[in-house]
C-alpha cells in the first residue's frame, strides 16, 4: 500500500476495526512514519473518548483491591528515552560527550579504512575514497561541536539491542550527522540510518559499527517533521527498510 | 485499603489533574493508580462489558488495562491526549481482542442502551465528571449523520471489523471505511470544539 492509502486506514486503524493483514502493514508502516503516528495519536484520543459513550458499571470493590495489590508485587518500567531535543544549556554538555564519542569513531572508521562508511559517495578509488571519509569526519566533527547545532536523543524501540545515539543538526551548514555507542556486532545484518520524510523513508546510509561506535554523516538538511531512524536490515543497500527499527530521533 | 489510598484532601487544581496522576504512576506511586482508577474503572468497565458482554471477562479486561498503564506509564503521551482517553483505548483494544480471540464468548446483539452512571457515595464527583464527558460525546455523536453514526457504533461498541461491519450493513468495503473515517474525522472536530478531549486537568 502507498503512504496514502496507509494513512487513510488510520482512523479505522484507531477503532480497532481492521483486518489482521492490513494492520499489520499498517503498523510497520507507523514504525518509521512519523505524520501517521501523530495522526493516528489524534485519531486514538478521539476513539478513547468515544468508550466514555458506552455508559458506566459499577466495578465491584474487589477489583480495585485486585489491582493495587498486583500493582504493589510490580515496578513500573523505565520508561524509554524521549526524542527529545537538548538545547542549551545541556547543549555544552552533550557535545562534549559525544564530541568524545565522535572523535573515537573517527578514530576507528580511519583504522579501518572507513569501514564505517558502506554507502557514502560511490567513488571507485580507494584512495578517494578514504580522503573522502577523513573530509566527512572533519566536517561532522565541527557540526558535532558546533554550538548552533541541535541535538536530538535517539530513543530506542522495543527492538533495541542496546546501545545510544545522538543527531547533531545543523541548519546553517544543512546538513547532520548521527553518533552511534553501544552497538552489538549486527553479524550478518547491517545498520541503515533512514531519513523518513513524510512517511518516506529514504536510506542515508548502511553502516557497521567498530567497537560499538559509529559516526554516519547526513548529507542533506533534517528539517522539522523528518525523523532519523537506525534499523537492523539484513542485506545492504535497501531502499525501503525491511528489519525493525532500533532508535529514531524526531525532529519537532 | 480504599480509605487509606484515596487522597483525602486533595488541593485545588489537583482534583482533576490527570496529567498529575499520570506522573505519579512514572514515580510508582500507588495512591495515583488508586484515584485514576476511582475516576475511570466504571466506565472502563462499562466500555469492556459492552463490547465483550461477560462481566468477568470485563473485569479481567479493566485490570489488565490499568496494570498495563501501571507498568508502562511511558506509553502514555501527556501532550498527545487526555490519560482517561488513553486508558479507555487500552480497555477497547483488549476487548475487541478477547472477542475476537475468544469464540465463547457471546456478544450482546442490538444492544445500545446506556446504561446509567454510577454516582453515589463518595465517587459523585468523579462519576459527574465522567457523566459530562460522556454527555458531550454522546451529544457529539448526535451530530454525525445517521450512517456515520451507525458505522462508528458498530466497530466501536460491537467491536466488529469495517469488513464485518460492511457485511452487517450489505454495503461495499470502501463505503464502509469512508463512513468510518468521516465519521471520526467529524467526531474529533466536535469534541475539538466543545473541549471535551481536554484533559481532565483542564
Amino acid at each position: 500500500m502507498t503512504h496514502d492509502e496507509l494513512k487513510s486506514l488510520l482512523p479505522v486503524f484507531a477503532l480497532d476495526a481492521l483486518g489482521s493483514e492490513e494492520e499489520q502493514e499498517l503498523v510497520a508502516h507507523l514504525k518509521v512514519c512519523l505524520e501517521c503516528s501523530k495522526i493516528l495519536a489524534e485519531h486514538r484520543e478521539t476513539a478513547g473518548m468515544l468508550g466514555f459513550a458506552a455508559g458506566s458499571r459499577q466495578a465491584p470493590g474487589d477489583l480495585r483491591d485486585r489491582i493495587l495489590s498486583q500493582a504493589g508485587k510490580t515496578v513500573p518500567l523505565q520508561a524509554a528515552a524521549p526524542p527529545v531535543q537538548l538545547r542549551s544549556p545541556s547543549r555544552r554538555s552533550w557535545g562534549g560527550h559525544w564530541a568524545g564519542l565522535a572523535a573515537a569513531a573517527c578514530l576507528v572508521a580511519l583504522v579501518g579504512v572507513g569501514l564505517s562508511f558502506l554507502r557514502i559517495g560511490g567513488q571507485a578509488d580507494r584512495l578517494d575514497r578514504q580522503e573522502q571519509v577523513i573530509a566527512q569526519q572533519r566536517e561532522v566533527l565541527n557540526l558535532i561541536t558546533s554550538p548552533d547545532s541541535l541535538v536530538l536523543a535517539m530513543a530506542p524501540t522495543e527492538a533495541s539491542p542496546g546501545g545510544e545515539g545522538r543527531a547533531f543538526i545543523s541548519d546553517r551548514e544543512g546538513a547532520a550527522a548521527v553518533v552511534v555507542s553501544g552497538l552489538r556486532d549486527p553479524g550478518d545484518d547491517v545498520y541503515t540510518l533512514w531519513l523518513i520524510v513524510e512517511g518516506e523513508p529514504q536510506p542515508v546510509a548502511d553502516f557497521v559499527p567498530q567497537d560499538g561506535l559509529a559516526l554516519v554523516p547526513v548529507d542533506g538538511a533534517v528539517e522539522p517533521e523528518m525523523t532519523l531512524a537506525v534499523t537492523v536490515e539484513p542485506n545492504r543497500g535497501n531502499t525501503s527498510p525491511r528489519g525493525p527499527v532500533i532508535m529514531a530521533a524526531s525532529r519537532a | 485499603m480504599r480509605s487509606r489510598l484515596r487522597r483525602s484532601a486533595p488541593e485545588a487544581g489537583d482534583l482533576f489533574d490527570d496529567a498529575g496522576l499520570v506522573r505519579g504512576l512514572a514515580a510508582g506511586d500507588q495512591q495515583s493508580l488508586a484515584a485514576l482508577y476511582d475516576r475511570y474503572a466504571n466506565a472502563a468497565l462499562g466500555l469492556a462489558f459492552k463490547i465483550c458482554g461477560n462481566r468477568t471477562i470485563a473485569e479481567d479486561i479493566v485490570q489488565e488495562a490499568f496494570l498495563a498503564l501501571w507498568q508502562r506509564p511511558d506509553s502514555f503521551d501527556v501532550k498527545r491526549g487526555s490519560p482517561g482517553a488513553f486508558l479507555m483505548g487500552i480497555v477497547h483494544h483488549k476487548a475487541v481482542d478477547a472477542v475476537r480471540r475468544e469464540s465463547s464468548v457471546h456478544r450482546r446483539e442490538e444492544n445500545f442502551a446506556m446504561d446509567t452512571p454510577d454516582s453515589s457515595g463518595d465517587e459523585v464527583l468523579e462519576a459527574a465528571w465522567v457523566s459530562i464527558r460522556r454527555q458531550k460525546v454522546l451529544a457529539a455523536l448526535s451530530q454525525l449523520s445517521g450512517v456515520q453514526r451507525q458505522a462508528l457504533e458498530l466497530a466501536y461498541l460491537q467491536g466488529l471489523t469495517y469488513s464485518e461491519v460492511a457485511s452487517r450493513l450489505d454495503i461495499p468495503l470502501g463505503t464502509a471505511k469512508t463512513r468510518m473515517r468521516d465519521g471520526m474525522i467529524r467526531l474529533r472536530t466536535l469534541l475539538s470544539q466543545s473541549e471535551v478531549t481536554a484533559s481532565y486537568d483542564s
